[in-house]
């Protein structure tokens, strides 16, 4: 089982969150061609700022995640 | 243990066949460096070699030979995809599949079994007829067919699915085949090794030496590499080698699992795909099931298979195979996957001179394993990209000009 630590829960399965893809709101002025950023992307393995969503609390969250070890290394707060 | 192996196990050089010789240590210089030791990049050395006459080749495995997603995927050939460009690439591969084993002097298993693509619904159905048509244009053996086809050519397949979810249909491709994976790798890198071509086992390329925006040399974990020519097929590693060349892409990586059951006799003739109930099965020679579904839903660099994996997936199985409740999961795993925007690949010449791209083969890579090697060792020779891969390059991001293959590269997309 694959599990996630849910800010307002703790450990969670997995299958209880939908991921919410990465958090990168666009620059006011783009330094590269609008085709690099709308599909360009590092996706190596890294930490990470995502939102994701917790289908029963019915919760929007943001953390930073290690895409290796699936470790929330901290919670973002909403501004 | 038998007799004979150990005696070969005291025996130094001995005379025993070897699948591929193990070179002593790296060359200074090759001509072309491969990074990646499976399907791909070892079809790729094993057509330089022999249609291009390049054979100072050197293919860097960081694991063993077929380590990653070519010992790790489901084993399924087809060419009844969606979009022009993917019919064409993918029938001429499976056109070299029906004789690989006699071109590699190995036998991969291949075996053709037909392929159904289930419909459970009506826009299903309106999608099955949408890539019979572009098949059948382009002469492809696809068609659409009703729900007492599948139980003529599977009778132990329930049409009603539990009453959940019934057939209305599939589209169905005769020349739909499986094979055997690793057998694959090895067979390609027997032949590329008969030629001249090193493969070196647990060499891992740690950096790209880049001049003037074109390839120098590859930093290895057994020392440095100068050379001109690079290919990266490494999938689900692409993004960490891309980074070294200085490039980014979109390519996106998920894991991906799959398991096989304990072997039973043969019932299964057929391939069964079902994309709304996100899964695919098929009998292996050995007897077992092989399984699978749809990637896991986030980024994640980790090949570790779940149980929430296979019982989401049995739970689905037993909707059109019922009687399979007795049957037990021998072995699951995962891959990673490296997901395109438009489900179809990256290929071909880079912004890098010199630096040539493999990738983005996510979940529909191991089909595509003979031309690519065919189609990447053209374009590595003549430094311009095949014909056949002219519309899967990287530049095709900046233009716009994706390749809509998400109805057809897999399931539950």
């Amino acid at each position: 089982m694959k599990f996630l630590e849910c800010p307002n829960l703790g450990r969670r399965p997995i299958t209880e969150f939908e991921f919410g893809g990465r958090l990168e709101s666009e620059p006011a002025e783009l330094d590269m061609p609008a085709a690099r950023w709308a599909f360009e992307q590092d996706s190596r393995p890294m930490a990470c700022e995502e939102w994701w969503y917790h289908r029963s609390s019915k919760q929007w969250f943001r953390i930073e995640r290690d895409t290796q070890k699936n470790i929330v290394i901290k919670t973002l707060n909403y501004e | 243990m038998s007799l004979r192996l150990l005696k070969y196990g005291f025996i130094e050089g001995h005379n025993e066949g070897q699948w591929f010789t193990r070179p002593e240590s790296l060359k200074k210089h090759y001509d072309v460096v491969i990074i990646g030791g499976g399907g791909h990049g070892l079809a790729c050395a094993y057509h330089l070699a022999k249609d291009h006459n390049i054979t100072d080749v050197a293919v860097l495995e960081k694991n063993y030979v077929g380590a990653g997603n070519t010992g790790r995927n489901t084993t399924i050939i087809r060419s009844n995809y969606l979009t022009p460009e993917g019919v064409k690439f993918y029938d001429e591969s499976l056109k070299i599949f029906k004789n690989l084993s006699e071109e590699l002097e190995t036998n991969i298993f291949f075996s053709e079994r037909g392929h159904f693509t289930l419909a459970h619904n009506d826009s299903t159905l309106r999608t099955a007829r949408w890539r019979a048509e572009v098949n059948k244009h382009l002469s492809i053996d696809s068609e659409v067919v009703g729900p007492e086809d599948v139980k003529k050519a599977c009778p132990e397949i329930d049409i009603e699915c539990g009453g959940n979810h019934p057939i209305e249909g599939a589209l169905y491709h005769a020349p739909g085949a499986v094979a055997r994976h690793d057998a694959v790798a090895w067979g390609y890198a027997k032949k590329a090794s008969g030629r001249g071509v090193e493969i070196h086992q647990n060499t891992e390329a740690t950096d790209l030496i880049l001049r003037d925006n074109r390839i120098f040399g590859v930093k290895t974990s057994h020392g440095e590499i100068r050379t001109d020519n690079v290919l990266c097929a490494v999938a689900g590693f692409t993004p960490s080698i891309l980074k070294m060349a200085g490039l980014r892409s979109p390519i996106a990586i998920y894991p991906l699992q799959a398991c096989v059951s304990e072997p039973v006799k043969p019932w299964l003739d057929a391939i069964i795909v079902s994309g709304s109930l996100h899964l695919y099965i098929s009998q292996s020679a050995r007897g077992e099931l092989v399984m699978g579904a749809s990637v896991d839903p986030m980024e994640l660099h980790d090949n570790r298979s779940t149980f929430e994996f296979v019982s989401g997936l049995c739970d689905q199985i037993l909707d059109l195979f019922p009687f399979l409740s007795t049957v037990k999961i021998n072995r699951q795993w995962a891959g990673i996957a490296d997901m395109t925007p438009d489900f179809a690949p990256i290929m071909g010449t880079t912004p890098v001179e010199g630096f040539f791209l493999d990738a983005g083969w996510g979940t529909w890579g191991f089909k595509a394993t003979p031309i690519s090697g065919k189609t990447m060792a053209n374009t590595i020779a003549k430094n311009k990209n095949d014909s056949l891969i002219r519309s899967f390059n990287i530049e095709r991001f900046d233009n716009y000009q994706l390749v809509g293959e998400k109805g057809a590269a897999a399931v539950g997309h």
